[in-house]
């Protein structure tokens, strides 16, 4: 593959009282492997913590790391812990570029970032973007001087003060969810202790550290765990998904996962050559999480790598989301997630679980998420937060030692959603026999590949467009099994007389401002004159988005579509 | 030699059909499908497997990506250049 990895790249055996033991192996883009024992980690996160120390930053304050997929990262990330200062992860700039620079700059000015620590290469960039906002710049990779931190501070000693997790809100606002050191702390013990962590054990990771599953899973659970983690680049995966399945063998990983669509990619373009002389037999844990988990895609991914050892206990499914730090259920170890089929107009129609036999032609299937882990309590409620029992559909609430303190910069947004006690997540979903089920979402959100995405921020950049109707455009996902992700559509209301060119050149035009902007690809842009969309005076849609997608979904090739009661929609 | 028309002809059409389902898209020579919002990068992956299969041709790992091949243009060149070679 090209990739530099040997089969003999084996983990050693660890002795956990040295800290010589190794604790990353990062892959980088280029593929080349990077080996981090915790001797080294310490040495160079020290190095971070004591040029963060000079710059003034005090205890609790903000620093946001904008690094691309390298030790780097995993040192400067060490180095605000052990400075006892408050990260947040960012990718580099990928597609959306613009919109990259956009949202770090609205962030910053949100949670009061004081420092951001970047490469050379975009240091300019970054430096034109935050340069009213009060938040320097750091460059990495200018000559450190001793650090003058007393080294025997060693990790043991660490005590992580927070973190903030960036994700897209559902009113195109990004939110900056606030994680107390305490609430990392819980998860990542109790997440351990879930997966029975084992002193062999050995995590592969393929998703970018700014998401939650790689950075609480991937690198903070393993090192508190001391257990080793290979951290591979999520652009390389992308490219080569049979990498992942190399890693596991090579480096005998036991737990592993992806989001729902990396089942498929992994299933679909892992490559019979690539995968030659692969044994994924100690693989004990594969996790499918991040976006809802399809029944389909755990088939298709089983099917496939089961004739290189992968076991179907081995198949575990989780719920969680940042505000929980990560995960709040999780499937039994040991047991491929529970299915269960039912009746999918009863579900959607009457909010009503009935269950069915598996061949019956209405039957659908739904994979459980798990029960609610140790020191999780789940609950579902109805519109007015009354609880519902077993088997009927609600929104589902929770409660835990790993919840959020705040969204940064937005009281309202966290008392309502904090409201009683519970955290309040926008999700629908029931509970069987204690295993919860995700059945959909009252929130305005679409995951496309595990990233949330603000259907607002989308039909903001729409709106941008000359002749776009302003506030007259919608965005969703519908599900496609094939990819095992959503695809994005965007509906737009255009002035007529400013139409440039044909429909065709609009629509791309729309497509290619709107990825410039947010780096998400649009499948189909349908054009309408106006009148179809309308908004309320307090901006939201007055039409019901949950019936457009529905409806959509069945009639992308069609020219006229109900779109509402009574109406008719035609798209030009 | 395989031709840059059979080339162009087959690429486009798997495009068209197989990722973006729509066989009517007036697709562009020279669009960006991937910077331009058109499909996402994982869809580079499949192209690739594509044109192993179809044409026999191993694209390497460096030039599998969002700016070798964001174009049919480009795409197209990268199979005659890898053939020739």
């Amino acid at each position: 593959m090209g990739d530099g990895i040997s089969s003999s790249s084996g983990i050693e055996k660890r002795d956990h009282k040295s800290t010589e033991f190794l604790s990353f192996v990062l892959i980088d883009d280029s593929g080349n492997v990077h080996r981090i024992t915790r001797e080294n980690l310490l040495g160079n996160a020290l190095r971070c913590a004591s040029d963060l120390q000079k710059t003034g930053i005090g205890p609790s304050q903000h620093v946001f790391l904008i690094l691309p997929h390298s030790v780097e990262l995993l040192y400067w990330l060490f180095g605000c812990f052990l400075a006892g200062v408050v990260p947040s992860i960012f990718s580099g700039p990928g597609r959306g570029e613009e919109g990259t620079w956009e949202r770090i700059r609205n962030v910053s000015v949100q949670v009061n970032a004081i420092l951001a620590v970047t490469v050379p290469e975009w240091a300019s960039r970054l430096e034109l973007e935050l340069k009213d906002t009060g938040c320097q710049i750091l460059q990495t990779g200018s000559k450190w001087p001793e650090s003058d931190m007393n080294r025997g501070q060693y990790f043991q000693d660490m005590k992580i003060p927070g973190y903030v997790q960036i994700t897209s809100g559902t009113t195109g606002r990004s939110k900056a969810v606030v994680l107390s050191g305490k609430a990392i702390d819980a998860y990542v013990y109790n997440m351990a202790t879930e997966l029975e962590i084992k002193p062999d054990d050995v995590v592969v990771n393929c998703l970018p550290l700014s998401h939650d599953f790689a950075l609480f899973g991937a690198v903070l659970m393993p090192f508190s765990a001391k257990i080793p983690a290979v951290l591979i680049s999520p652009f390389r995966w992308v490219r080569r998904p049979a990498i992942l399945l190399r890693v596991i063998h090579d480096y005998g990983g036991t737990i592993s996962w992806l989001p729902n669509s990396g089942f498929v990619h992994c299933a679909r373009f892992a490559l019979d050559r690539e995968m030659e002389g692969i044994d994924l037999s100690r693989l004990r844990v594969m996790i499918n999480g991040a976006e809802p988990v399809l029944h389909s895609s755990n088939q298709l991914f089983l099917d496939r790598f089961s004739p290189y050892g992968l076991r179907e206990d081995a198949l575990a499914s989780g719920y969680g989301m940042a505000e929980n730090t990560l995960a709040a259920t999780f499937t039994s170890l040991g047991e491929r997630s529970p299915v269960i089929f039912i009746h999918g107009q009863d579900l959607v129609t009457n909010g009503v679980v009935r269950i069915l036999p598996e061949t019956d032609p209405d039957a659908v299937p739904v994979v459980s998420c798990g029960k609610a882990l140790r020191e999780t309590k789940i609950q579902i409620v109805d519109q007015d937060g009354h609880p519902f029992p077993e088997g009927r559909v609600g929104e589902i609430l929770i409660q835990s030692m790993s919840l959020f303190s705040k969204y940064a910069g937005d009281k309202a947004l966290t008392k309502k959603a904090l409201a009683d006690g519970w955290f309040h997540t926008g999700d629908l979903g029931f509970i069987l026999q204690n295993e919860l089920f995700f059945a959909g979402r009252i929130k305005d959100l679409i995951i496309v590949g595990g990233r949330n995405i603000s259907p607002m921020e989308l039909e903001k950049a729409a709106t941008e467009v000359p002749g776009i109707r302003p506030g007259q455009v919608v965005a969703f996902g519908v599900q496609d099994e094939s990819i095992g992700t959503e695809r994005v559509v965007l509906v737009c209301a255009v002035r007529n007389r400013e139409l440039a060119g044909t429909k065709d050149d609009m629509a791309r035009m729309i497509r290619q401002h709107v990825a410039r902007k947010t780096g998400v690809a649009i499948s189909d842009v349908k054009l309408v004159r106006g009148g179809w969309i309308e908004r309320t005076v307090n901006g939201k849609l007055a039409i019901d988005r949950v019936f457009v997608c529905a409806d959509f979904h069945c009639s992308l090739t069609v020219r006229r579509e109900k779109i509402t009661e009574g109406k008719d929609i035609t798209f030009l | 030699m395989i031709s840059d028309t059979v080339v162009r002809k087959k690429l486009k059409s798997f495009i068209l059909k197989e990722i973006l389902r729509n066989p009517a898209y007036p697709m562009k020579p020279d669009e960006p499908l991937i910077s331009g919002g058109l499909i996402d990068s994982f869809s580079v992956v499949q192209i690739a497997v594509f044109v192993e299969e179809t044409f026999g041709i191993v694209i390497p790992d460096a030039e599998l990506t969002v700016e070798d091949m964001d174009t049919l243009n480009q795409m197209v060149a990268l199979v005659l250049n890898e053939k020739r070679s």
